[in-house]
């Protein structure tokens, strides 16, 4: 029994962030940051099963048509269709709302891919080791009504993902709610924000460092794409920030202080609560909220680190998120005084 | 993985005496590549520190163990378990914070002085560092645990998750170590 239940929405422009950095937050692996987006797919797969929109199975066909009908029905893609003619197969997806950020980071010169229904689908075939003929890319396309085309030439082999001829082409099943086009289903977001973190919690405390780049994408996506002009005093940034990701969605309110020794947010109806309850409770103190992400990365472009971050979670959906901060800019670190005091123990 | 990261640290320092590795290492395969370097160093050295600023080192004794490794010969420095105040036991020491650079040296100095044998130090990593210090001060700190590392004759391996360039303390570091490899 999955859950589908009506949902909230959030604007596309807040995950959208979140996604358009972390595809540029891996860019400086190459080709292999594509793994480390596809550790958010396996997050992303966690979260759905978890919060039953995914019903366990060991049938991978069964659980990508699953995970698509997730997608369809949170609004971020209406369906797809795979045809074969020959060796050629075209796969077309309608209403896909990845497009325009693919289009953005395909400009920007990025050969990675971090649609959220993508990398979880790569996570499901890749961990249940599912095998089939290498594809080739050999065409794409955007039709008159948004409509997005791909063509794959099967070019032999076996080391591919999977065999795209099986995934089942009957997705009438999916009832796709009528959602506004520049919003998502609040599941989609919630599924991308607890894969971020699931996905690098096996790097420990440093995976923080790796989520920390992404508020440097999602500043510079903020920037490019709704033309935020962020201040150099990082308390104005930050309120500027905060009030961008009110308007998208993430909360009802966001208070942002920040002074020289601790910053304080307080979130009223915070959209990111479900996964920092769920994330606290395994234990994990990583964060991936991206207004979070974005202070910490006007914090420390001031010269300042985040310590421990300490979230109170209050009623409904209220939470506060303290941040004591040390100013590192200044960070002096005299190795003939340590070396001395190593010495001497 | 395990095994082909275990065979090329074994090729890599071939003929290193004591060598002082910096080991960068791949994210994606971050755990498999810790596992090999320590499967390289326990089965050269009785003894070895862990300084973990990563994982409690409760977490990463049932790793170990379970990946093999003779967790008996190890001992923890360990600053990310959070304890009220420092905690010392016969295998582990715990800190409580990673952000005092200073305070980490002093344990790493006092858990190199409980052993007499010969021994290896590993700091599980420096990239932790980076998120609560400056990228220079992380550096000097670096600077300064390579240069008693070859004071005391222990050999081992500081490793940081491969970054990008701008928090990159590779290039800095390089020179003072033996080796660099990329894991």
């Amino acid at each position: 029994m999955t859950n589908r239940e009506p949902k909230e929405t959030i604007q596309l422009s807040v995950l959208d962030s979140a996604l358009y950095g972390a595809a540029r937050a891996f860019e400086y692996l190459g080709p292999r940051g594509q793994a480390m987006l596809e550790k958010i797919g396996e997050g992303i797969v966690d979260y759905c099963l978890k919060e039953r929109y995914l019903k366990p199975s060991d049938n991978w066909e069964e659980l990508t048509t699953e995970l698509t009908a997730f997608f369809v029905e949170n609004g971020y893609l209406r369906g797809r269709e795979v045809v074969r003619e020959g060796e050629i197969i075209t796969e077309a997806i309608r209403g896909y709302q990845y497009l325009s950020l693919k289009k953005k980071l395909r400009d920007k010169g990025s050969v990675l891919y971090s649609c959220p229904w993508c990398v979880a689908e790569d996570a499901i075939t890749r961990t249940m080791g599912v095998s089939g003929p290498r594809l080739r890319a050999i065409s794409e396309e955007t039709l008159s009504d948004g409509t997005y085309v791909r063509k794959h030439e099967i070019a032999g082999g076996s080391e591919s993902k999977r065999d795209v001829l099986s995934i089942p082409l009957d997705l009438s099943f999916i009832k796709a709610e009528a959602l506004p086009a520049d919003s998502v289903g609040l599941p989609v977001f919630e599924a991308v924000e607890y894969g971020l973190v699931r996905g690098y919690n096996y790097l420990g405390a440093q995976a923080q460092l790796l989520l920390d780049n992404l508020g440097i994408g999602i500043i510079e996506f903020l920037e490019e794409e709704f033309q935020l002009n962020l201040p150099h005093e990082p308390e104005k940034s930050a309120k500027s920030l905060a009030s961008f990701y009110v308007s998208g969605g993430l909360a009802d309110s966001i208070e942002v202080d920040i002074s020289s020794s601790s910053a304080s947010v307080e979130f009223t109806n915070y959209r990111y609560a479900a996964v920092l309850r769920a994330l606290l409770d395994e234990g994990i103190t990583l964060a991936s909220c991206p207004l979070t992400l974005t202070i910490r990365a006007v914090l420390r472009n001031a010269g300042l680190a985040v310590k421990e971050m300490k979230w109170k979670i209050g009623d409904r959906r209220d939470v506060t998120l303290a941040l004591p901060i040390i100013n590192v800019a200044g960070q002096q670190f005299d190795e003939d005084r340590v070396s001395s005091m190593m010495d001497a123990v | 993985m395990e095994s082909s990261s275990h065979g090329s640290i074994a090729e890599s320092l071939e003929g290193l005496e004591k060598p002082i590795v910096l080991a960068l290492v791949d994210p994606i395969h971050y755990q498999d590549a810790v596992v090999g370097l320590l499967r390289y160093f326990t089965g050269k050295v009785p003894r070895g520190i862990y300084v973990t600023l990563n994982k409690p080192f409760a977490v990463l004794s049932k790793t170990f163990e379970k990946a093999g490794i003779s967790v008996g010969s190890l001992f923890f420095v360990d600053a990310i378990t959070n304890v009220p105040s420092v905690q010392e036991e016969s295998s582990s020491i715990c800190l409580g914070s990673a952000t005092d650079l200073s305070n980490l040296c002093i344990a790493t100095s006092k858990a190199v002085n409980r052993f007499s044998e010969e021994k290896f130090l590993v700091l599980d990593s420096l990239s932790t560092l980076l998120i609560y210090n400056d990228h220079r001060a992380v550096a000097k700190f670096a600077h300064l645990l390579a240069e008693k590392m070859r004071r005391w004759g222990t050999s081992g391996s500081l490793l940081t998750v491969e970054m990008n360039a701008e928090r990159d303390v590779v290039l800095q570091l390089a020179p003072f170590c033996d080796k660099v490899v990329k894991l």
